[in-house]
C-alpha cells in the first residue's frame, strides 16, 4: 500500500488536560475509502478538522502526498471537506456555492463553466443551478456541498457526518450515491460517521475510535468477524460476549460450556478472554436436528423475541447470561416467553478477544 | 375584531397626536407657538434653509452621526468576534467592560467626557463629539454583532477556507454578506443614538461642533422660534421614509431570489 495520507501519532488536547484525539496513527492509500466510526465525542471530527487545518495538532504530524501540511493553512491544503450542517453559502445560488473554490483558486471562466456544469451533472443538480441553498431540500442541499468539496479536484476529500441529518430512505441513497461517486472519480475520501451500518456498507476500510484513539483499523467484514477488542465487538454489530478460559486449544466458555475454535491464537492460552458469538452465528436446533461434530449446544430460556419479518431477534438466557440469537425463520411464535430452545455454536463462528 | 381594530387605532392617535401638532405648527404665520396657528405660509422653512445656526447643526448632526456608525462599527465588530468566538482570559471581564457605559447615568458621562477630551483639546470638535457617542453606542451595537455572530455557523468559514480563500476573503465574500443584516442594523443603532443624544452633545459639542438636538434645545430655551417645528417636522419625514425604504428592501429581499 502506497501512503498518500499519513497521520502519524497527532494529539489534540484542548484544555490542556484531557486529550480529544490521542496519538492516532492512520495511513490512508490514494482513492481508498476510509471510514472514521465511533461514539459522540471520541475524536473523529476532531481528526478531520486537522486533517483539514482547522485546527492544529498539538503534537504529531499529517502529511499528504509526502508533504508535511503541519504548518500550511487550510486555504492552501488541497482538501475538500463536507460538512454536516451543510455550510452551503446562503446568499449564493447552486452554481456560484460550487463554482467558489475555482473562483478562489482563480480558474479562468471557461474552465470554471466546463467544470461546474460536470460536477452538477454528476450529482445531478443541473436543473437547479440558479436556485438558493433554501430552496432545496436537505438531500439535494448536501449534494451541493459534496459538488462544492470536490469541483475543485482536491487530493482528498473529507465527509463529517454528511447524511447526519437525513431521513433512512435518503441516506441509503446518498450512500449510494457517495459510493457511485468515489468509484467514478476514484478520489480518496476520508468519512466520519457514527452509524456501523453505513461503516459496513460503504467502507474499504473502517477505523473505530475510542476516546481519541483508534482500537481497530481494518476492512469491513474482519472488524465485524474479528474485532481486536471488547469494544469494537460491543460497538460494531449486535453480539454476545461471554466471559471464557483458553485451556488446551478450548475455550471454556462460562455457564455454557467447552469448543475448540479452529484458529485460535496460541498466544492466548491459559488466559481468561472474551468470547464473541454474534447473534446469527447461532444456530436453532430443532428436536429432530443432526449436531455436527464439534458443535456446542446449550439451552436457553426464551425471554422475548423480536419479529422482523425476513428475521428474528431472539432475547433468552442460559445460566442467567443474556443471550441473543437471530434467526431466518418465520414461527417466532413458538418462542413465547418462557419457552427453553436449543441453540448450537458451531465452532468457525467463535471469536476470541484477548483481555 | 373591529373592537380590537378600533382600540389599535386610538392608541396611534394617542401616541402619533402630539408628534403630529408639530407638522401645521411648522407652517405658521405667527413667531411663537400659537395653536392653532392663526395663519399658513412657507416662511418657516425658508428661514431654516437661510440660517447658518440652524442648517450648520444639521450637517453636524449627520456628519457625526455617520462617523460614530463608522466607528462603532469598526470597534465592535472585531470585539464582538473575540469575545464570540475565542476563548482567552478575561474573556467574561472584556464583554462586560464594553457594556459598562450603558450602566453609568449619562449626566456623568458627560462630564466625563468634558474632563476627559478637554486634555488633547477635543471639546468642541466633531471628532471630540464622535469619540463620546462611539462610546455611547459600543454597549448595545456590541449586543447586536454578538447576537448576530453567535446565529453564525462557523463552518461556513472553514467551507470558505477549503475553497481556497484566506482570511481577508472569507471575511469578504462570506462572513460579511452573511452578517450584513445584523451589521446593518448595529450601525444604524449607533447612527441614530449619535443623532438623537442630546446630554453629551449640550457638554461637549461647543459652537463649531454644536448638533441639531443641542441647537433645539437652545432654541426652545432661548425664544419661541418656530423653526424648531420645522425641524420636527422633517425628522419626523425622515423617519418615515426610512422606514419605508427599509419595508420596500425587505420586500426585495423576499421577492428578488
Ligand atoms: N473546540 C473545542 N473546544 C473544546 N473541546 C472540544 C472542542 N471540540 C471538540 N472538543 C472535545 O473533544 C472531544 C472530541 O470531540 P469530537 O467533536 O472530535 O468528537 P466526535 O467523535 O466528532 O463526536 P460526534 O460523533 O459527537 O461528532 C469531545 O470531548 C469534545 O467535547
Ligand atoms: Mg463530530
Amino acid at each position: 500500500m502506497t501512503d498518500y495520507l499519513e497521520i502519524k501519532s497527532i494529539v489534540k488536547s484542548f484544555d490542556g488536560k484531557i486529550n480529544a484525539v490521542d496519538g492516532v496513527d492512520l495511513s490512508i492509500a490514494k482513492g481508498e475509502f476510509i471510514t472514521l466510526l465511533g461514539p459522540s465525542g471520541s475524536g473523529k471530527t476532531t481528526t478531520l478538522l486537522m486533517v483539514a487545518g482547522f485546527e492544529h495538532p498539538t503534537s504529531g504530524t499529517i502529511e499528504l502526498t509526502g508533504r508535511d501540511l503541519t504548518k500550511i493553512p487550510p486555504y492552501k491544503r488541497n482538501v475538500g471537506m463536507v460538512f454536516q450542517n451543510y455550510a452551503l453559502f446562503p446568499h449564493m445560488t447552486v452554481e456560484k456555492n460550487v463554482s467558489f473554490p475555482l473562483r478562489m483558486r482563480k480558474f479562468n471562466r471557461s474552465e470554471i463553466e466546463t467544470r461546474v456544469r460536470r460536477i452538477l451533472d454528476l450529482v445531478a443538480l443541473t436543473d437547479h443551478a440558479a436556485k438558493y441553498p433554501r430552496q432545496l431540500s436537505g438531500g439535494q442541499q448536501q449534494r451541493v456541498a459534496l459538488a462544492r468539496g470536490l469541483v475543485f479536484d482536491p487530493d482528498v476529500l473529507l465527509l463529517d457526518e454528511p447524511l447526519g441529518a437525513l431521513d433512512k430512505n435518503l441516506r441509503e441513497q446518498m450512500q449510494v450515491e457517495i459510493k457511485r461517486i468515489h468509484r467514478e472519480i476514484g478520489i480518496t475520501m476520508v468519512y466520519v460517521t457514527h452509524d456501523q451500518t453505513e461503516a459496513m456498507t460503504m467502507s474499504d476500510r473502517i477505523a473505530v475510535f475510542n476516546k481519541g484513539k483508534i482500537e481497530q483499523i481494518d476492512v469491513p467484514l474482519k472488524v465485524y468477524r474479528e474485532p481486536t477488542t471488547r469494544f469494537v465487538g460491543e460497538f460494531v454489530g449486535d453480539s454476545n460476549l461471554f466471559d471464557g478460559l483458553v485451556k488446551g486449544g478450548a475455550v471454556d466458555v462460562t455457564g455454557i460450556g467447552a469448543i475448540r475454535p479452529p484458529r485460535a491464537d496460541p498466544k492466548l492460552e491459559g488466559r481468561a478472554v472474551d468470547v464473541l458469538v454474534r447473534p446469527e452465528w447461532l444456530r436453532i436446533v430443532a428436536p429432530n436436528d443432526r449436531v455436527a461434530d464439534g458443535e456446542l449446544t446449550f439451552e436457553i430460556v426464551v425471554d422475548d423475541t423480536i419479529n422482523y419479518g425476513d428475521s428474528i431477534l431472539l432475547f433468552g438466557k442460559a445460566q442467567q447470561r443474556s443471550v441473543r440469537v437471530r434467526a431466518i425463520t418465520s414461527h417466532a411464535g413458538i418462542f413465547a416467553r418462557g419457552a427453553k430452545v436449543r441453540v448450537a455454536i458451531d465452532p468457525a463462528n467463535v471469536f476470541l478477544i484477548a483481555r | 375584531m373591529p373592537i380590537v381594530i378600533i382600540f389599535a387605532l386610538i392608541v396611534t392617535v394617542f401616541l402619533f397626536a402630539p408628534v403630529l401638532i408639530v407638522v401645521p405648527m411648522s407652517f405658521t404665520t405667527s413667531q411663537s407657538y400659537a395653536f392653532p396657528p392663526p395663519g399658513y405660509w412657507t416662511g418657516q422653512y425658508a428661514k431654516y434653509f437661510s440660517d447658518p445656526t440652524w442648517y450648520l447643526p444639521t450637517i453636524n448632526s449627520f456628519t457625526i452621526a455617520l462617523g460614530t456608525a463608522i466607528l462603532t462599527l469598526a470597534l465592535v465588530i472585531p470585539a464582538a468576534y473575540a469575545v464570540v468566538r475565542y476563548r482567552f482570559k478575561g474573556r467574561a471581564f472584556a464583554n462586560m467592560f464594553l457594556i459598562t457605559p450603558l450602566l453609568v447615568p449619562t449626566i456623568i458621562s458627560a462630564i466625563a467626557y468634558y474632563k476627559y477630551l478637554s486634555y488633547p483639546k477635543l471639546v468642541g470638535t466633531h471628532i471630540g463629539v464622535i469619540l463620546a457617542h462611539t462610546c455611547l453606542a459600543t454597549p448595545v451595537a456590541m449586543l447586536i454583532m454578538a447576537a448576530a455572530l453567535k446565529g453564525y455557523d462557523r463552518n461556513l468559514e472553514r467551507a470558505a477556507m477549503m475553497s481556497g480563500a484566506g482570511v481577508l476573503r472569507t471575511f469578504f465574500y462570506v462572513t460579511f454578506p452573511v452578517l450584513r443584516p445584523g451589521i446593518v442594523v448595529a450601525g444604524l443603532f449607533a447612527f441614530l443614538n449619535s443623532f438623537d443624544e442630546t446630554v453629551v452633545s449640550l457638554f461637549i459639542a461647543g459652537r463649531a461642533a454644536s448638533t441639531l438636538p443641542k441647537r433645539m434645545f437652545e432654541s426652545i430655551q432661548l425664544d419661541t422660534d418656530p423653526v424648531i417645528a420645522v425641524v420636527s417636522t422633517m425628522l419626523f419625514l425622515l423617519v418615515i421614509c426610512m422606514f419605508l425604504l427599509q419595508a420596500l428592501l425587505r420586500r426585495r429581499q423576499f421577492h428578488g431570489s
